[in-house]
């Protein structure tokens, strides 16, 4: 069922642009953290505010991230004409992500604590990727410098 | 060209200059706003600035480095998007602080 979810969530990003697969996989990653997380946090609080505050931070954290990942893996590899268009990309994504977050604090009365475990959801992806990364580098036989 | 270009970027600046002075002259003290204000602006100011260039470094040493061996591309842009990733929560966990700083006022006014 996972793997399934997990293969038709890759084919959708591939489709939509993320062509390096480490990439791929970071956003994947980010996609089922997010939804994932926001269901246990709503479903353990009843459905509160801060539930709902959570969701609504990794929703943000996520569009955000895919934003940014769409706009690093042109950077690197700047195609012609295609400088408008990132920097629209850029500035655009900031200014959501901005006058979201401040209607969300300053008008909906969103949790200040909810949010903020939700726009964690990046960095706990990010730190995870790192551990995972480091764990299949250590070799299992030998000291590692038999190579 | 450059002359008249500088001249009206001076005229601009000091008339918007005076009709500061002359709005502050007439509200009297109450010119100067909430601390809370000037706390969030500067705040803000400074996360945006040094996340600006911590950004900056990291996209620099990627393109160098893509540059140099373009093979490696691939590994070096999601490094880099983990960096942007990392700064860029940085700079929102600031927008947040500020926000709440600004509208929720923990501290009083």
């Amino acid at each position: 069922m996972l793997q399934v979810l997990v293969k038709r969530i890759d084919a959708m990003l591939y489709r939509r642009g993320f062509a390096v697969t480490d990439a791929r996989r970071l956003m994947r990653n980010q996609m089922l953290l997010a939804a994932g997380g926001s269901a246990v946090a709503c479903l353990a609080t009843g459905f509160s505010g801060w539930g709902f505050s959570f969701a609504a931070g990794a929703l943000i954290i996520s569009i955000n991230f895919w934003w940014l990942s769409k706009a690093a893996q042109e950077l690197v590899q700047v195609k012609q004409g295609a400088t408008f268009t990132l920097l629209t990309l850029f500035y655009g994504r900031l200014l959501l992500t901005a006058v979201s977050i401040a209607g969300l604090v300053a008008w909906a009365g969103a949790s200040v604590y909810g949010l903020l475990a939700g726009l964690s959801t990046v960095v706990l992806n990010a730190a995870l990727w790192g551990v995972l990364q480091i764990r299949h580098k250590v070799p299992t036989v030998g000291k590692g410098k038999e190579a | 060209m450059r002359k008249s270009l500088l001249m009206t970027l001076a005229m601009v600046l000091f008339a918007s200059a005076a009709f500061a002075a002359d709005g502050a002259a007439a509200a009297g003290t109450a010119a100067v706003g909430p601390v809370a204000a000037w706390a969030t602006a500067i705040g803000m100011g400074i996360a945006a600035g040094l996340c600006g260039i911590g950004q900056g470094l990291g996209l620099k040493a990627a393109c160098e480095g893509t540059a140099r061996n373009p093979e490696a591309g691939g590994k070096i842009t999601v490094t880099l998007i983990l960096g942007l990733a990392f700064i860029e929560s940085l700079a929102i966990y600031a927008l947040v602080v500020n926000l709440i700083l600004l509208f929720v006022k923990p501290l009083g006014a």
